[in-house]
């Protein structure tokens, strides 16, 4: 599997990572490699078949609890973790004009 | 007394402490004295917790002298977390820059039951960074080294734990499974290990990689301190829905019953080419083991092995590539300095947060995931994942459980794979079949290969089968002594 210009672009948009010039040209070797791997999936007629998406038949269903109102997490201690905080906000750059 | 404390299990332990024979402050010393010895050659541990550690100590001896009965039987023993576990005001780097400063908020439902239970915590153990990486070295902070031979791999990602638990730093840890991340390390290290089935465990507070996969499970020196870890931290939690009702694991009443009547099935699909000869006969010695105990060996078929691996990495990175969107700069984790818009600081943050694994992966991800290619990856191997599922559903209708190699090879040396990603992902050909069927997967050492590395075999069993693989494991350890062999010291 080839991946181009184009392609390595898109792929970085959509992960929002910007890849360093000087590695590009090894990741996409690197991902051209693990896609003729995940590839051979092709190679397998599921036509038709259910896609797994939970366990279902082993009990799972998930649960429903009630909606009360519990103590969550520490507002000021989540906070503390933030790289830029202002007056009890997460700041970040502007967005809007 | 001391000396005994090397090779004595986490339960042995638990009734000598319970019963006062020893005390939890010479014990916490002990382990804070092993790693202090250990570590510069292991690196297994991201952050010791000694002041913590001998407070804990004080606090369960209390406990203990007062009669309280609402201890664990492995109150005092002292354990390791990795570090992918929340615990609230420990950090939880995740082997990441990313979360480098992060100090969670909040504690994993799955620590908190230990801790209840009076669990002494030593600290947070190294993995490959946000649980990607099957080898020790894609931990951001530096490679994790095996105590059996520190020239080689300790596994991962889960190595840090496997580390700790190999070398006697830990009486037993907690590690986490996605496609093999706890059981393969166990087999490269040489100790006991449980993948449990999916829904056993709660999730909430494992830092996420690929949520219909992830699971935490116990690692320890035998089987019997695995299941009785595992009976702690098992069950509903009201914080992950997708935790079930089932009992777990009943201690002891699961261990000791033998291996008479059980029925094994071998696939001939997981001793194929690619399984080092010395794993394989290994593995299938232990087989035999189980098979002159009273056990009965069957050949089943496992049609879909071959496709497991890129079903697994296809969804895993699926998975991943939204899980970690998370990691924004904004709200916690890395954030670069100079950014002009929320773009630019989005990326910045992300390259130089995430290594170059990671930043694969969430490639990877968002190729599978993209709206043209989508179905001909992504909803292709969840129906890959469906039909592995009943392939093995059809499979465990003729046996208890199937009897596997671990890890194809024993541990390699360092730098060996690292280039080579495809080779590393190969590594998880005979574990991510149970992650994708979320079936429970036990792993314990049988044998070791002509350079003294150790070999692990794997037996993965029925939906919450847990007591059955115990009970298996458990026969096979009480006939053997391969889990009872410990590396030499690796000092400075």
């Amino acid at each position: 599997m080839k991946i181009d210009d184009a392609l390595l672009e898109r792929l970085q948009e959509l992960a929002r990572l910007r890849l360093p010039p000087e590695e590009r040209e090894a990741v996409r070797a690197e991902l051209g490699q693990l896609l003729a791997c995940m590839g051979e999936l092709s190679r397998l007629d599921a036509e038709g078949g259910e896609e797994a998406c939970h366990f279902q038949g082993q009990g799972h269903g998930g649960f429903l609890r009630e909606d009360e109102v519990t103590p969550s997490a520490d507002r000021e201690e989540i906070l503390a973790g933030a790289p830029a905080q202002k007056d009890g906000y997460f700041k970040a750059p502007r967005t809007v004009e | 007394m001391m000396e005994e404390l090397r090779t004595i299990s986490a339960v042995e332990l638990g009734s000598l402490l319970r019963q006062k024979k020893l005390g939890c402050a010479e014990v916490a010393r002990y382990a804070l004295e092993r790693i202090a010895s250990q570590e510069p050659a292991l690196s297994a541990f991201a952050e010791v917790a000694e002041e913590r550690a001998l407070a804990d100590a004080g606090a369960v001896q209390k406990r203990i002298d007062q009669g309280d009965e609402t201890l664990s039987p492995l109150a005092g023993v002292p354990m390791a977390l990795k570090d992918n576990i929340c615990v609230r005001g420990l950090h939880a780097a995740c082997g990441s820059r990313m979360l480098e400063d992060f100090i969670p908020p909040y504690s994993a439902t799955a620590w908190e039951r230990l801790e209840a239970g009076g669990a002494v915590l030593l600290g947070k153990t190294a993995m490959d960074e946000f649980a990607m990486g099957g080898s020790g070295e894609n931990c951001a902070f530096g490679p994790i080294k095996n105590p059996w031979d520190v020239s080689r791999v300790p596994g991962g990602s889960s190595g840090g734990s496997a580390a700790a638990v190999a070398s006697g730093e830990a009486f037993y840890a907690l590690g986490s499974d996605t496609g093999g991340s706890l059981r393969q390390p166990c087999s490269f290290c040489g100790i006991t290990g449980i993948k449990p089935t999916y829904g056993a465990v709660s999730r909430y507070g494992l830092i996420a990689y690929a949520s219909s996969l992830d699971q935490i499970g116990p690692m320890g020196r035998n089987i019997r301190d695995c299941a009785q870890v595992l009976s702690l931290i098992w069950g509903r939690d009201r914080r992950d829905s997708t935790t079930v009702e089932e009992a777990g694991p009943d201690c002891p009443g699961c261990w000791g019953g033998g291996a008479e009547g059980l029925v094994i099935g071998l696939p001939e699909a997981c001793f194929g080419g690619e399984t080092q000869p010395e794993v394989k006969k290994a593995v299938l010695a232990a087989g035999r083991q189980l098979e002159s105990m009273g056990a009965r060996l069957v050949p089943v078929e496992l049609p879909l092995q071959d496709y497991a691996l890129p079903a697994y990495y296809i969804i895993a990175c699926a998975e991943a590539s939204s899980n970690l969107s998370r990691y924004d700069g904004i709200r916690y984790g890395y954030r670069a300095a100079e950014a002009e818009n929320l773009t630019q600081l989005y990326e910045a943050s992300r390259s130089r947060g995430f290594g170059r694994e990671v930043q694969r992966r969430m490639l990877l991800g968002a190729f599978v995931l993209s709206s043209d290619r989508r179905d001909a990856y992504y909803t292709k191997a969840l129906k890959v994942r469906e039909l592995i599922g009943k392939s093995f559903r059809a499979a465990l209708e003729q046996c208890d459980m199937i009897l596997s190699p671990n890890a194809p090879t024993t541990a390699y040396p360092l730098g060996e794979n690292i280039g080579d990603p495809l080779k590393m992902y190969r590594g998880d050909a005979y574990t991510v079949s149970a992650s994708l069927s979320g079936l429970p997967a036990a792993t314990a050492p049988c044998g070791f290969d002509s350079q003294g590395l150790p070999i692990g075999l794997q037996l993965i069993g029925r939906p919450f089968g847990e007591a059955a693989l115990i009970r298996a494991v458990d026969a096979y350890q009480a006939a053997t002594d391969f889990h009872q062999k410990i590396p030499g010291e690796v000092g400075r």
